[in-house]
């Protein structure tokens, strides 16, 4: 078969996902031919809590947010994710429905994989097992982390390690958290209000400062000094 | 059953585990031979946090429970589990030491198997490995669910639905065999204030309360604390 440019492109995004990087070059191809750009728009929801669940997704550029809202609304952000990250790859494994909803937070092009093409070709390759177990075991120790953070922290300190961890996954390690407030509020699980004075507080610290749709770490060492167990 | 169990005895025990399910009775012979049986008093510890990790454990019969602790002692169960059950893999995966403190609930007999010979089993057997896959998806559908509950149920609502969890865990007689403290640390509360909820469900009819059990008498009822 002859790989289009697209593809070789896709397969080089796939090369530089630990998820990928123990595939053989071909398998990356074999995975890539069978994958297709999907463009969702600013807030264009990418799946619902409850669909089916029958491809995942790997981001080409944009973000998205993981998140469960409630039937009144209410919403808790699980995680966020960019370019050169996976999602929707959970519900695959037991073949259960989606377990949150995923919404593009800017514009964003993912590709998406067919289940049955991804596991016939992850299966064939120890490695690439290792790794997905090793992408699976990293997801388990952050939400068990999660529960721990809702238990033992107050809001202030919730807020402070939020922005930490967010800032930790962002790509160059870049001290900018693109999120509004509210966003930020479903995350750590309070009200928009109360977030809001835990934010002015730790700009006031001087730990961060705080733009319209985003949130600039200034100290990371403040801003660490504010989570307290 | 005494300590050194013999190997047939434990290759029967691994038939009912998911996770070995789909080997061969030689295979499981095979991983029987390399598996030890260590035996747990009630609330003895089998690993503490931040041990070094060598280990994965599979439950034969018992109950043990998860948890991780802040600087301050304060205490969150992340999950309970029974026979047929299996914990200590996360930390074989990312070679970390151990991230939350096991405690056997009750008496509880486990099988302990080395890095090396778990890693040998998986990687022969890509059934094994995909039951595995699939469990770890579970852990974070459950977890996450958790997270959900902690958010969006308030105190009482989170008993209620703790109970009925552990009932099914527990199987369906409707006893529940764990503390109120072990309830306080798997809904993140206080002792005081899960107290305070399962006294009001007690004198409502719904609960009974013993001191080392709680046994639902009213079911419906208690399905219907859960509000949203």
């Amino acid at each position: 078969m002859q790989a289009s440019p697209h593809a070789a492109a896709v397969a080089g995004l796939l090369g530089e996902m630990p998820l990928f990087q123990p595939l053989w070059p071909e398998e990356r191809m074999r995975l890539a031919m069978q994958m297709r750009p999907k463009r969702f728009a600013k807030g264009e929801v990418i799946f619902h809590k409850d669909d089916p669940a029958t491809h995942l997704f790997v981001i080409s550029s944009g973000t998205v947010k993981i998140s469960i809202q409630d039937e009144t609304g209410r919403e808790v952000l699980i995680a966020v994710y960019r370019g050169g990250d996976a999602f929707g790859d959970l519900a695959l494994f037991d073949d259960g429905p989606r377990s949150a909803t995923v919404t593009a937070l800017t514009e964003t092009v993912a590709y998406a994989l067919s289940a049955a093409e991804f596991f016939a070709v992850m299966e064939k390759n120890p490695k690439a097992l290792r790794a997905l177990l090793a992408r699976l075991t990293r997801i388990v120790r952050r939400v068990t982390g999660q529960v721990g953070d809702f238990v033992f922290l107050d809001l202030e300190s919730r807020v402070a390690k939020y922005l930490l961890d967010l800032s930790e996954v962002s790509p160059g390690g870049k001290a900018d958290v693109e999120l509004t407030q509210e966003d930020l509020a479903s995350f750590v699980g309070g009200t928009r209000a109360a977030v809001n004075r835990a934010l002015a507080d730790l700009e006031k610290l001087g730990a961060i400062r705080i733009g319209r749709r985003h949130v600039e770490i200034v100290d990371r060492e403040r801003l660490r000094q504010e989570i307290r167990y | 059953m005494p300590a050194v169990a013999r190997i047939p005895a434990i290759a029967d025990a691994l038939g009912e585990v998911p996770i070995f399910a789909a080997l061969t009775v030689e295979e499981r012979g095979e991983l029987a031979s390399h598996m030890r049986v260590r035996q747990f008093a009630r609330d003895e510890v089998i690993f503490h946090r931040d041990d070094p990790s060598g280990h994965f454990f599979v439950i034969v019969a018992g109950t043990v429970k998860l948890a991780s602790q802040d600087e301050a002692g304060r205490e969150v169960t992340i999950a309970i589990l029974r026979g047929g059950g299996h914990f200590g893999e996360l930390e074989l995966f990312d070679d970390l030491p151990r991230s939350v403190t096991v405690t056997a609930i009750n008496e509880t007999q486990v099988l302990a198997l080395a890095r090396t010979d778990f890693f040998a089993v998986l990687e022969r057997h890509p059934r094994a490995m995909r039951v595995l896959l699939i469990s770890l998806a579970r852990v974070i559908r459950d977890t996450s669910r958790r997270i959900e509950d902690l958010v969006f149920l308030d105190l009482p609502s989170r008993v209620a639905k703790a109970l009925l969890d552990l009932r099914s865990l527990h199987g369906a007689n409707g006893e529940i065999h764990l503390t109120q403290e072990d309830i306080a640390s798997f809904v993140g509360a206080t002792r005081a204030s899960v107290n305070r909820v399962l006294s009001d469900l007690e004198q409502q009819g719904i609960l009974g309360i013993a001191r080392r059990h709680i046994e639902i008498r009213d079911l419906p009822r208690l399905q219907a604390q859960i509000r949203y």
